[in-house]
């Protein structure tokens, strides 16, 4: 009997250990990619060093609509072009935004060998912190890239080192419907002598509560709480690593939105926005706001006349300045960064470069670089003027808003420590004071003890 | 001759234990791989300081010390308190409101079937149209029931999911009235088990209506309602889904329940450990009110 049971008892464990391990072990096929091909069978990945007349298949981390893509394709073919031994592949991620980052950092963290890596200055910071992307100095350092004067303010640092090359800028506009300003006879908006007051006071003329007509609409994401602190580049932070949002001008920022709604009654209240539900793109799909202050991505959007048909004419302008002749634009850079996984950091480097040196060619992308020509410039916009032809908008116009070497870029993402928790709280306190249910005083007084909490957690995390 | 048949009935014996065997292998390695495993990583992971953007070579173990945080974090214990209230609302409100309809159905009502399949119908139903309708119901400014209201004379209707104090009650109202259609079919099973002669003898007692409530219909359905009790807990813990839905935790953090803030911790703070901790005593809680339920039902369960 005993004998039974201890030979039970070992099949048992054996089915089990068999069951347990089948789909734990690492796939000993030869990948069909992710390595270096040319010769007539590709090699497994990392098996055998590139030279300059192999062709060496990077694989470019992708979510699954970016690789359906038909712009992602020739972002490619562009690239490969370029380099001529280098082979861009998708390594497809499921989801989109936020779930393709989480997705993204799990694989990295599972040891997923991927090359070429979308970065933006929210995320970049977090793969630095984790070794999940390379810092790209010695490569730079080693062939003497002037990568100064090829992306000048558009590059940004973490801890001194450079992990990303900036491919692409997003800068908040003001969008406006001519339709509305002219009905109510107000002048455009002029790119020099935009301001928030004038924003407010046109917003007044426009607004025709009885039709359901606002003159101005914006959103409950977090940036549109802190749009003036930001833009008067008040620190987050304090010296002492402290957050700063003791500082009036927060409080400000604060009011100044949530009055827009509640006091001056020149956009849908906040209690209307979020209990309506009001999406991203009520501007564009109705004909009921006269402006909108938002990234470019939305003049893109607007070019899509079978998603927003419109029978009304847009305008684009200067993000409103706290002072006359200012020129501090909210904005965000995208660009690429070598995976930490990757077996070909130099090849990766290589397509990271041309990657952020090529995609302003292709339509639709302001970029980075601040070294392009005059000529250069223009094409970019020339394709947009197109799209927006019916709205006779200029090449100027959109140079001025979009990417005049004169704009002062700042950040519309808080960066740094306990960002993610601080970017949440910004936008859960400034709601329960944009609909009434604090005063301005105990919201701000939240936040900073909160932002403080976020911070010294963050900053005592791994 | 003896020997023999008794080597022959070691041998049955040896294959049926054989047979026994393979009948419990699919199940036990189904639920060592895919309950017992997790459930012990979870144990593990809940015990080191893992960030989900972190490499896996800078773990470090941390004892206790996630459980200890717990007790100075407000997120936290906020959060443990809206769950806890949450509880409360919830249970008494759906075995309340199933139980009552049960009892209308049970009775000879006019269209009753309809009225069933009407109350049933919820609970069929997408958690994403149902939130979508009770937006468009509880709209503040132009809502029916605000509107409603209005009409009554009340001057500041509440914010309903947008109401720091209004949002917990809105979103339990709206998952009992989802809820309402299960809970109540199996109330019903139970009152059409209740024997009629009980309720005969009672009247010949001279029994009023709520006295055979009480004495009969409420001993006999206890089985079902302690049944339906440990659900319905249950089912207030695991509230992750209406709530991410119809609030996202909000206003601020007022509809923030433990399962909310595990998942905020997780997927928007990336604490893994920390989070994991949180689940393990959302997990403990659960299974110490069963516990207690369980034990305790001698007192007020009437099996017959």
């Amino acid at each position: 009997m005993m004998a039974i049971r201890r030979s039970a008892g070992l099949l048992f464990a054996g089915v089990l250990t068999v069951a347990l391990t089948a789909g734990c072990g690492t796939n000993s096929e030869p990948s069909a990619s992710g390595g270096i091909s040319g010769t007539p069978q590709a090699s497994a990945s990392g098996s055998k060093p590139a030279d300059a007349k192999e062709v060496v298949v990077l694989k470019y981390a992708l979510s699954a609509d970016q690789a359906s893509r038909q712009s992602t394709k020739d972002l490619m073919a562009l690239v490969e072009k370029k380099l001529g031994n280098v082979k861009l592949e998708p390594f497809v991620i499921p989801g989109e935004g936020v779930e393709f980052n989480k997705k993204m950092t799990i694989s990295l963290m599972a040891g997923d060998e991927m090359d070429v890596l979308y970065q933006n200055a929210t995320t970049y910071q977090k793969f630095a912190t984790a070794n999940l992307i390379e810092p790209l100095d010695e490569l730079i350092a080693g062939e003497g890239y002037d990568i100064a004067s090829i992306y000048g303010s558009s590059l940004s640092k973490y801890n001194d080192k450079i992990y990303m090359l900036p491919a692409f800028r997003d800068v908040h506009v003001t969008m406006y419907n001519k339709g509305l300003f002219d009905a109510a006879d107000v002048p455009y908006p002029d790119n020099a002598t935009w301001t928030w007051d004038k924003y407010v006071e046109a917003a007044k003329e426009i607004t025709k509560l009885g039709k359901g007509v606002y003159g101005s609409y914006m959103l409950d994401w977090d940036n549109y709480f802190l749009l003036q602190a930001r833009q008067k580049k008040v620190p987050e932070y304090k010296p002492d690593g402290t957050s700063n949002y003791d500082d009036p001008a927060f409080a400000e920022s604060m009011k100044f939105y949530a009055d827009l709604g509640n006091e001056l009654k020149v956009q849908p209240d906040f209690i209307t926005f979020k209990s309506k539900k009001m999406p991203w793109d009520a501007f564009l799909t109705t004909d009921n706001y006269g402006m909108f202050v938002v990234g470019n991505w939305a003049v893109q959007s607007a070019m899509d006349k079978k998603q927003y048909p419109r029978d009304w004419k847009m305008g684009v302008a200067i993000m409103p300045q706290v002072d006359e002749g200012g020129k501090a634009v909210m904005g965000i850079m995208g660009g690429y960064s070598v995976a930490s996984t990757s077996k070909h950091k130099k090849e990766a480097y290589e397509a990271v470069k041309a990657l952020a040196e090529l995609q302003w060619t292709l339509p639709g992308n302001i970029p980075a670089r601040v070294d392009l020509s005059d000529e250069e410039i223009n094409s970019i916009f020339q394709p947009m003027v197109e799209g927006l032809a019916d709205d006779g908008i200029t090449v100027e116009e959109l140079k001025d808003a979009i990417l005049s070497p004169s704009l002062d870029i700042v950040s519309e993402k808080l960066v740094g420590p306990g960002m993610t928790q601080i970017t949440s709280l910004i936008s859960s306190e400034g709601e329960l004071y944009a609909t009434k249910q604090r005063t301005l005083e105990q919201t701000m007084k939240e936040l900073k003890e909160k932002a403080d909490k976020a911070i010294a957690e963050d900053q005592s995390a791994p | 001759m003896k020997k023999a048949a008794l080597a022959r009935s070691h041998s049955l014996r040896r294959q049926e234990q054989w047979i026994g065997y393979g009948f419990i292998l699919p199940f036990t390695i189904g639920f060592i791989v895919f309950q017992l495993a997790p459930l012990l990583s979870s144990v593990a992971i809940s015990l080191t300081n893992l960030s989900f953007i972190s490499n896996l070579s800078g773990v470090k173990f941390v004892g206790l010390q996630n459980f200890i945080s717990m007790a100075g974090d407000e997120q936290f214990t906020g959060a443990l308190w809206r769950t806890i209230y949450y509880c409360f609302l919830f249970v008494p409100g759906v075995i309340a409101a199933s139980l009552f309809f049960a009892f209308l159905i049970n009775r000879n009502l006019y269209l009753r079937s309809s009225i069933r399949t009407a109350i049933f119908m919820p609970y069929v139903s997408n958690m994403v149209a149902i939130a979508v309708v009770w937006a468009l119901l509880l709209d503040v400014n132009d809502g029916p029931v605000n509107a409603l209201l209005r009409a009554l004379g009340v001057e500041n209707p509440p914010l309903w999911l947008l109401g720091e104090k209004t949002a917990i009650p809105s979103i339990v109202m709206i998952v009992v009235w989802q809820n309402i259609g299960f809970f109540m079919i199996v109330f019903l099973a139970a009152l059409q088990n209740v024997p009629n002669e009980l309720y005969e003898a009672a009247m010949i007692d001279g029994a009023g209506g709520f006295a055979k409530f009480r004495r009969i219909t409420l001993p006999l359905i206890s089985p079902t309602t302690f049944l339906l009790t440990i659900t319905a807990i249950i089912n207030s813990f695991q509230n992750f889904g209406p709530i991410q839905v119809l609030t996202k935790g909000g206003p601020g953090a007022a509809s923030t329940t433990l399962s909310v803030n595990i998942y905020q911790e997780s997927f928007v703070h990336y604490r893994i450990g920390y989070s994991t901790a949180q689940a393990i005593v959302m997990f403990v809680m659960i299974l110490a009110i069963t516990v207690i339920q369980w034990r305790g039902q001698k007192k007020w369960v009437t099996y017959s």
